[in-house]
């Protein structure tokens, strides 16, 4: 045995030319995504940090003046303004209804789509039309859909003789709470229907075959595979749900404006009357920052549930 | 589930789902007169049907440019989140570099940023690059609510195609512009096709970016048009109003309706990956 002889597990050490290879490769792929990032971090990554400094001034949207620094004054007053109070108890209670209510009716379509039958496309697609047509323009749709006088809905209810006038769907503190989340849902619930559709169709069939053969019945393959199976693509899809309805905008803006009363008045909302239309930054940044906490715990748990059904 | 059982759900979810499109399209073609009758069935015409409403709509309000300021900015934004998401999906799906990770993760995280997050600081961003009640706003923010989504979608669909047919390019000496233009674009045109329209229709439904910055009547895109213009202090006139809902919408539900087995499965397709 020579000296010279290399032992057969050794790294070998690369040469410059393979090294500058490397360098030139991870080189390429960092310029490829740089575009993307860059702009991602401009306008969200930024405005996020310049928010936080925000909530901490007494800066107003009509001056560039440089805001005054005021610690955190503005959390503090909003945790005393009942009006917050408010819309924080009220995003919590719509986010709760909209978000159980979109995942059990998606979580019904997709059983009700999952087994092939004819025109099952055409169907999928038209159960998607609510998610595909623009919001702010459904809304309006809506908007007329529950007009207090001339809802079709109150003349169903006049023509059975259920009630003499109908109801005032946008105008009752309760009911327009239900009326907004009725919309949600009727906007948001067929995407989660698609999600768990692809989740079903991911579960092995022939785990439903084995329980067959077993003589199951169609509520225990449900309660014992189905769902156990739907586990990681249900969670991801109830944080996603939660971080998109607690920071709905459109659908109180233009139903509601968050009244009566202040009966619908939400995180978003709130913001927006008190930082574009009022025009006092600071304060509406620290509104939208109260959400950050949750907002960083629901991403967080998503982005682990992610990873895991990744390496699944 | 037999037949009945999924009758019995779709059915009333159809129902949920359609109502609001049938009296949409019936308020656009009826006369006032019919609208604002309490007696007569709601979902049907007690006179006959009228172009009036959608007549009014389109030679006297700025309806037309409102479409077309809506059109512009969905086909710009989405023609940048095509080159942005299939560069930086190539990046993820074929090479390992220190920051790659990170950056994966940074998209992630972005798409799950709720816009009302940062509304407040973005008015005032563009105020100081005086872009503020600017179209061009609007193509600079928009890409950010498609690309992170887009950038996962098509890293999805690369990962798909074997990196062998790569190689075997470099070996011909192509470099990396060459094998994406001749060899990865052409064999990831459905997934390309599937992030135009996406962008697209994300584009066209944005409400909350639009409202709060172009505040210029000429200047907005048509949800926010329809939503402030159209409605003149208390009044509604439910008979455009409801023209100018049918006409905004047909862009979008044409389009996924037109592709609707393409945009299914590829949707569905990126969300199991």
């Amino acid at each position: 045995m020579t000296v010279e002889s290399v032992a057969p597990n050794a790294i070998p050490i690369p040469s410059p030319a393979i090294r500058s290879r490397r360098r030139k490769r991870a080189l390429t792929g960092l310029l490829l995504i740089l575009p993307g990032f860059l702009l991602i971090a401009a306008l969200i990554a930024y405005p996020f940090a310049m928010s936080i400094f925000l909530s901490m001034t007494n800066a107003e949207i009509s001056t560039l003046l440089t805001p005054q620094f005021v610690g955190l004054d503005n959390f503090i007053r909003l945790l005393g303004d009942s009006l917050f109070r408010q819309a924080v108890i009220n995003s919590f209670v719509f986010t709760l209804i909209a978000v159980v209510f979109k995942i059990g009716l998606g979580l019904l379509m997709a059983l009700a789509l999952y087994d092939n039958f004819a025109g099952r496309r055409t169907i999928t697609a038209l159960l998607l039309f609510s998610w595909v047509a623009p919001i702010a323009l459904s809304l309006l749709t809506w908007l007329w859909l529950l007009d207090s006088l001339y809802s079709p809905f109150n003349w169903v209810l006049r023509a059975t003789g259920i009630m003499d006038f109908g109801l005032s769907w946008l105008g009752e503190p309760v009911l327009a709470m239900i009326s907004i989340a009725i919309v949600n849902v009727w906007r948001g619930f067929p995407f989660f229907g698609l999600m768990l559709l692809a989740g079903l169709i991911s579960v092995p069939r022939s785990l439903y075959e084995a329980a067959n053969l077993d003589g199951a019945s169609g509520w225990q393959k449900f309660r014992l595979i189905t769902l156990p199976m739907l586990r990681v693509t249900l969670a991801v899809l109830v944080l996603y749900a939660t971080i998109f309805t607690f920071n709905e905008f459109a659908v109180v803006q233009i139903l509601t404006r968050g009244g009566p009363e202040n009966s619908t008045q939400v995180f978003a909302t709130l913001a927006f009357q008190r930082g574009i239309l009022s025009g006092n930054l600071g304060e509406a940044s620290a509104i939208t920052l109260y959400f950050l906490p949750v907002f960083a715990v629901l991403s967080l748990l998503m982005l682990k549930l992610s990873w895991k059904e990744r390496e699944l | 589930m037999n037949a009945r059982g999924r009758f019995l759900i779709l059915f009333p979810l159809a129902l949920f789902v359609l109502i609001p499109f049938v009296w949409m399209l019936q308020t656009a073609i009826k006369q006032d007169a019919d609208l604002y009758n309490f007696e007569g069935v709601p979902f049907m015409f007690q006179m006959a049907p009228t172009l009036k409403n959608v007549t009014y709509l389109l030679f006297e309000t700025q309806f037309l440019r409102w479409f077309g300021n809506s059109l512009m900015v969905g086909i710009i934004v989405a023609c940048i989140t095509v080159v942005l998401s299939t560069l930086g999906g190539y990046s993820l799906s074929r090479y390992n570099f220190p920051l790659s990770n990170a950056m994966g993760i940074g998209m992630f995280i972005s798409y799950l940023v709720p816009q009302a997050l940062i509304f407040i600081p973005l008015a005032r961003v563009m105020t100081a690059l005086h872009l503020q009640d600017s179209l061009l706003a609007l193509i600079l923010i928009y890409p950010t609510l498609t690309v992170p989504f887009c950038t996962w979608f098509m890293m999805g669909y690369f990962r798909s195609i074997p990196r062998q047919l790569d190689e075997a390019a470099r070996m011909d000496g192509a470099d990396t512009i060459q094998i994406l233009r001749r060899v990865i674009v052409p064999l990831a045109m459905p997934g390309i096709l599937t992030v135009f329209l996406y962008a697209f229709v994300m584009t066209w439904q944005e409400y909350l970016y639009a409202v709060t910055l172009i505040s210029t009547p000429s200047s907005k895109t048509l949800p926010v048009a329809a939503t402030t213009e159209l409605v003149r202090g208390d009044v509604f006139f439910w008979g455009s109003l409801m023209s100018a809902t049918l006409i905004g919408s047909l862009p979008t539900i044409l389009v996924f309706s037109f592709f609707s087995k393409h945009f299914i499965s590829g949707i569905t397709h990126g969300a199991v990956k």
